[in-house]
């Protein structure tokens, strides 16, 4: 296994590289590094002296992929490209080119805040999600099974938006037991300002997991083995909760695993609407105002957990299944 | 065991149940204290006195950093008076033979002109680590490394603090810094033109940095990488080793500014934190690169005077000023406007400020809870979105916004002011349809200005928060006219009912076309004329509503309006080149002069020539004499006059459709006293009060949670899940 993981890994070096050279072509196709000077310095008396500054303190004077005055070796690092962009190799993320801090520390300052709140609604809906499906399967054919379908349909259709204003409205004014928005680093006062959230984040998402696993679970139902079980005498509780449960783990761990890479990046409306300080809007506040060095930082950071939760997955395939096997 | 554990993590979350139950984000006691609340929706990027240039930053630094003058409080039109220094200093005019001349007016004589500032004594810092000393006078902090201050969260976190005296010599430094490349200080561009040597220190910091960096890329060889190297090893410039005559120290609490020819708008240039006081301390200090790595630099953690510090800046999060013990001596005003008194805004006079101890600011980047917040009392005032305006604003009396029953009976106050912004459709005075000062040009333009009927757009877009425009200078700045006074005779009519200007009929354009050569909008040749519009807000939602009223309001006249989108390095390219017809402009005023407007129209300011802020490219000889008089007088009836001319000749030659002035709606709480606008400067929360108790109470009275539903919600929930275990049991059991 250690020799499929390394290979992996090194798979993942030149995906890296075409996601960055992809991503850099894409940005400087309809961007220049003089539209960013002009937006990120502002039109009030903004010279072309200024933006020539601008470029020259940071490395945005340099030719972009390919410097022709220089010799050797440095006429490939001596570019926007590789000054870049390859340090995100080593993790280096650099400076923000508006705000001018270090995006690696940002990175640091900002995930504990996403986890916080991603962390509670993804354990709550695999446990509340996995318990309903299980249910809808149980009670199949009946009423309840009608009934949970109609909710889990009306709670797909509803935007998130809604959830999140609706909510606000309901019980931090009407109700007035929770704050509208803000943060406590404290515990437990935290809670005070991330149960509202929570409680959206997994409302939001109850809908279509519900739907999602009682379709898994139904599969396995329908298998020979569960047909053995019953036929031994086992209720019909136990057959679901230790035998389909466990055999319909695979897809379960694939929906489940590939997705823990990305609490760090949190959730963009919860955290604009709560006033939650994590990674959430960050990426897109970048791109609204040209940020490229914070752009092609998040992007390789996602490229990298949506890599790592790949491999996250197939390792999780051995340790539920054990007839999986690396090669 | 099972169920004593279950009983454990039940009464465990039972016992966080009282934690959830309020709506309060502040914790216990905070709002009894002398704390004001407030919120920003942009995290601020530039807290560098020297870079800053945003009013959201501004609300932030100008209460840390002092410059030596400031604007009066409350008095309005707005007078500059001492703030650091002991007074505001007279200007001493030199001729070409460096023999002092007497002045009345404007004068071609003038090759020098200097402004010495006196620093009052005993002025102070507040506490930071930058002046920590060992027991030799030595830095205390030099050489830190990163180890060292692993776990720190602020520069505040350091053992030692210390402070020190303002000196002339800070003063001098910060002058400097504006000119360091690095910078791309803002005001540099306008202020090279006056200070003397400025160009010239900016070609030395240049030339230093240039030569470091060359030694350095030969050392680092093909890996080097500049933002790396200097983030490891930042350059600290010797700001005061190139010759720089603009700025002369004369003695620890005396400096002088040096000019290159008469320039009187300086004073409200040094009422700005441009010209603030920075201890060279403090660059050093932050020039560790330790501290680059924390990210403890000079652009999030400010070193000042002013009446507070920021102990903690979290840009998305929160952002706290605490007070600086060491403030100096100073006091609310003891006069201002007539109406001030009655407004109750004289109570404090002659009281010691700061009354608010400390200030705390949430970020809220959606509208909706930051203005939820406000109503339920956690913040002391707020603007008024467009998505609430309803809520909080009844048009009942004509056009008199008053505030709706439900504000009222909350005790919430509304005021309102004209901002001196100026937004403006500009036209390319250099283009071959639109530009020109022949007559028939002009009357095109006229009438395009005719069908923009910005009472219109007003009322569409913005709520009806604005007043029409009528020519560049706002209202507030010296030299606007009110009233009747003031109209557009081109453009407008007064309306004595509504006592506001209106603009004239569809019909008097339409014979200003004819006039202009295009009868129905139509060419020589019959074919329609195209107008394009360049803009470089493809991504503004609120783009394509605005320019489809834009584009019907000019059907009016018979005039296609086509658009031409493109990004901003293209759009100022266009401008700076010429090639473009119609745009969007806005100016927003960095001081209270009417210079400051004009010069936007100014001959020698045109961009294609001169690379200047005069984007129309507007140059008509007489406005040019016109302004070259005014631009340096004193406010006086005389200056009114050649005012007077030189809007007159704007308003008949049409170079821009003078769009609107922007109406501020601020909403504040019953317990937040002595707050009135100011448009100039930011440095005013020193002067307000609130009253703790008050505010406690109310927010008290209108948070009172609301728990029966919840209650009856779970019994629900409870007793609906009852027939699924009845299902579930008998089906285990066959029944």
């Amino acid at each position: 296994m250690l020799a499929y993981l390394i290979r992996r890994i090194a798979y993942a070096f030149p995906i890296l590289l075409g996601v960055n050279i992809l991503l850099f072509i894409l940005y400087f196709k309809i961007n220049t590094p003089d539209n960013m000077a002009a937006a990120i310095l502002g039109e009030k008396r903004v010279t072309q002296e200024q933006i020539e500054n601008w470029k020259r303190e940071h490395n945005y004077h340099l030719p972009l992929f390919f410097n022709s005055k220089e010799k050797g070796v440095s006429m490939l690092t001596q570019t926007i490209f590789w000054q870049k962009s390859m340090c995100l190799f080593w993790f280096d993320f650099g400076k923000s080119d508006t705000e001018e801090t270090l995006i690696g520390t940002e990175l640091k300052n900002r995930i504990p805040y996403s986890l916080a709140l991603t962390i509670p609604i993804f354990l709550a809906s695999i446990f509340v999600n996995l318990f309903f499906a299980m249910i809808t399967a149980f009670y199949r054919g009946t009423y309840i099974d009608t009934f949970s379908l109609i909710v889990c349909v009306i709670m797909m259709s509803i935007s998130g938006m809604f959830y999140i204003i609706g909510a606000q409205a309901v019980f931090a004014i009407l109700l007035k037991i929770v704050p509208v928005s803000g943060f406590d680093t404290r515990f437990p006062q935290m809670i005070n300002f991330l149960i509202l959230p929570v409680i959206i984040g997994l409302i939001s998402r109850i809908g279509s997991g519900v739907r999602y696993y009682r379709t898994i679970f139904l599969e396995e139902i329908n298998k020979d083995y569960v047909r053995t079980a019953r036929a031994k005498g086992l209720g019909e509780r136990k057959v679901l909760f230790k035998h389909v449960l466990k055999n319909a783990m695979i897809p379960v761990l694939t929906n489940v695993i590939i997705s823990i890479p990305f609490l760090i990046m949190g959730s963009l409306l919860l955290e604009t609407f709560f006033g939650i300080p994590g990674l959430g809007g960050y990426t897109i506040d970048a791109i609204a105002k040209q940020d490229f060095a914070v752009v092609k930082a998040m992007s390789f950071l996602g490229s990298v957990l949506f890599i790592t939760g790949l491999i996250a997955v197939d390792i999780s395939y051995t340790l539920v299944d054990p007839r999986v096997r690396f090669q | 065991m099972v169920k004593t554990r279950f009983w454990l993590i039940a009464a465990t979350l039972a016992s966080l149940i009282p934690v959830s139950c309020s709506n309060n984000p502040y914790r216990d006691g905070e709002s009894l204290e002398a704390t004001y609340f407030s919120s920003f929706s942009r995290p601020p990027s530039k807290l560098d006195p020297a870079t800053s240039y945003w009013m959201h930053e501004a609300a932030i630094i100008d209460q840390i950093y002092e410059p030596p003058f400031q604007y009066h409080y409350l008095k309005r039109p707005y007078e500059i008076i001492p703030l650091t220094a002991e007074e505001v200093p007279k200007p001493v005019y030199y001729n070409k033979e460096g023999a002092i001349i007497q002045i009345n007016g404007s004068s071609q004589d003038i090759t020098r002109v200097e402004y010495t500032v006196r620093i009052k004594p005993g002025i102070k810092y507040h506490d930071h680590p930058c002046f920590a000393k060992d027991e030799q006078g030595n830095p205390l902090y030099k050489n830190i490394s990163l180890r060292d201050i692993k776990h720190y969260k602020s520069p505040y976190d350091f053992e030692h603090k210390g402070t020190r005296d303002l000196t002339a010599p800070d003063y001098a430094l910060q002058i400097r810094r504006l000119a360091d490349p690095r910078l791309a200080s803002p005001v540099y561009s306008a202020l090279k033109n006056y200070i003397a040597g400025m160009e010239e220190l900016q070609e030395s910091y240049n030339k230093m940095l240039e030569d470091e960096r060359a030694r350095r890329k030969e050392n680092g060889g093909a890996s080097y990488n500049q933002e790396k190297d200097e983030r490891d090893n930042p350059i600290i410039l010797d700001y005061m080793a190139p010759p720089f005559p603009g700025a002369e120290v004369i003695n620890g609490l005396t400096y002088k500014i040096v000019l290159k020819r008469e320039y009187p708008q300086i004073l409200y240039w040094m009422c700005m934190h441009f010209f603030a006081a920075m201890p060279q301390e403090a660059i050093y200090f932050y020039g560790q690169p330790a501290m680059v790595e924390k990210q403890f630099v000079i652009n999030q953690c400010p070193v000042g005077t002013g009446p507070y510090y920021l102990s903690c800046f979290k840009p998305n999060e929160v952002m706290i000023l605490e007070r600086n013990s060491n403030y100096h001596e100073d006091f609310y005003p003891s006069e201002g406007n007539p109406e001030d008194a009655e407004a109750g805004l004289l109570e404090d006079a002659g009281k010691r400020v700061p009354f608010i101890n400390r200030q705390v600011y949430r970020l809220e980047k959606a509208t909706i809870p930051r203005w939820r917040k406000f109503l339920q009392g956690y913040y002391d005032n707020s603007g008024i979105e467009s998505d609430v305006f309803d809520q909080a604003i009844s048009m009942k009396s004509g056009d008199n916004a008053t505030l709706s029953e439900a504000m009222l009976k909350q005790g919430i106050s509304l005021i309102t002011g004209v901002s001196p912004i100026l937004n403006y459709i500009q036209f390319n005075m250099q283009d071959d349809v639109l530009g020109g000062l022949e007559p028939a040009r002009c009357k095109l333009r006229q009438a395009i200005s005719i069908v923009f009927d910005f009472n219109e757009y007003l009322d569409i877009f913005a709520n009806g928060r604005g007043i029409a425009g009528q020519g560049p200078i706002p209202p507030g700045i010296f030299g606007y006219k009110e009233g009747p006074d003031g109209t557009n005779p081109y453009v407008n009519d007064w309306d004595p009912i509504r006592k506001r200007n209106v603009n004239k009929p569809v019909e008097t354009a339409r014979r200003l076309m004819t006039e202009a050569g295009y009868p129905n909008g139509l060419k020589p040749d019959g074919s329609p004329l195209t107008l394009f519009y360049d803009h470089a807000s493809s991504g503004d939602p609120t783009f394509r509503s605005s320019f489809d009223w834009m584009r019907k309001r000019m059907s009016l006249i018979g005039i296609r309006l086509e658009e031409r989108g493109t990004d901003l390095s293209r759009y100022r390219a266009k401008h700076q080149q010429g090639h473009w017809q119609i745009s969007m402009s806005g100016w927003v005023a960095d001081y209270p002069d009417p210079e400051n407007f004009l010069f936007l129209f100014y001959g020698p300011n045109g961009i294609v020539k001169y690379g200047g802020p005069n984007y129309t490219n507007y140059d008509d000889p007489e406005y040019n004499a016109l302004f070259r008089l005014l631009e340096t007088m004193a406010n006086s009836p005389e200056r009114q006059v050649l005012i007077d001319k030189a809007v007159k000749i704007l308003q008949s030659q049409a170079p821009a459709v003078w769009n609107y002035y922007p109406v501020s709606f601020i909403l504040k709480h019953s317990w937040y006293k002595n707050f009135k606008p100011h448009d100039m400067s930011s440095n005013f929360i020193k002067y307000t009060r609130v009253d703790a108790v008050q505010r406690t109470l109310k927010q008290k009275e209108w948070n009172k949670p609301v728990m029966w539903p919840i209650i009856t919600i779970v019994s629900l929930l409870i007793l609906g899940s009852i027939p699924a275990i009845v299902l579930s049991y008998r089906r285990e059991r066959g029944l």
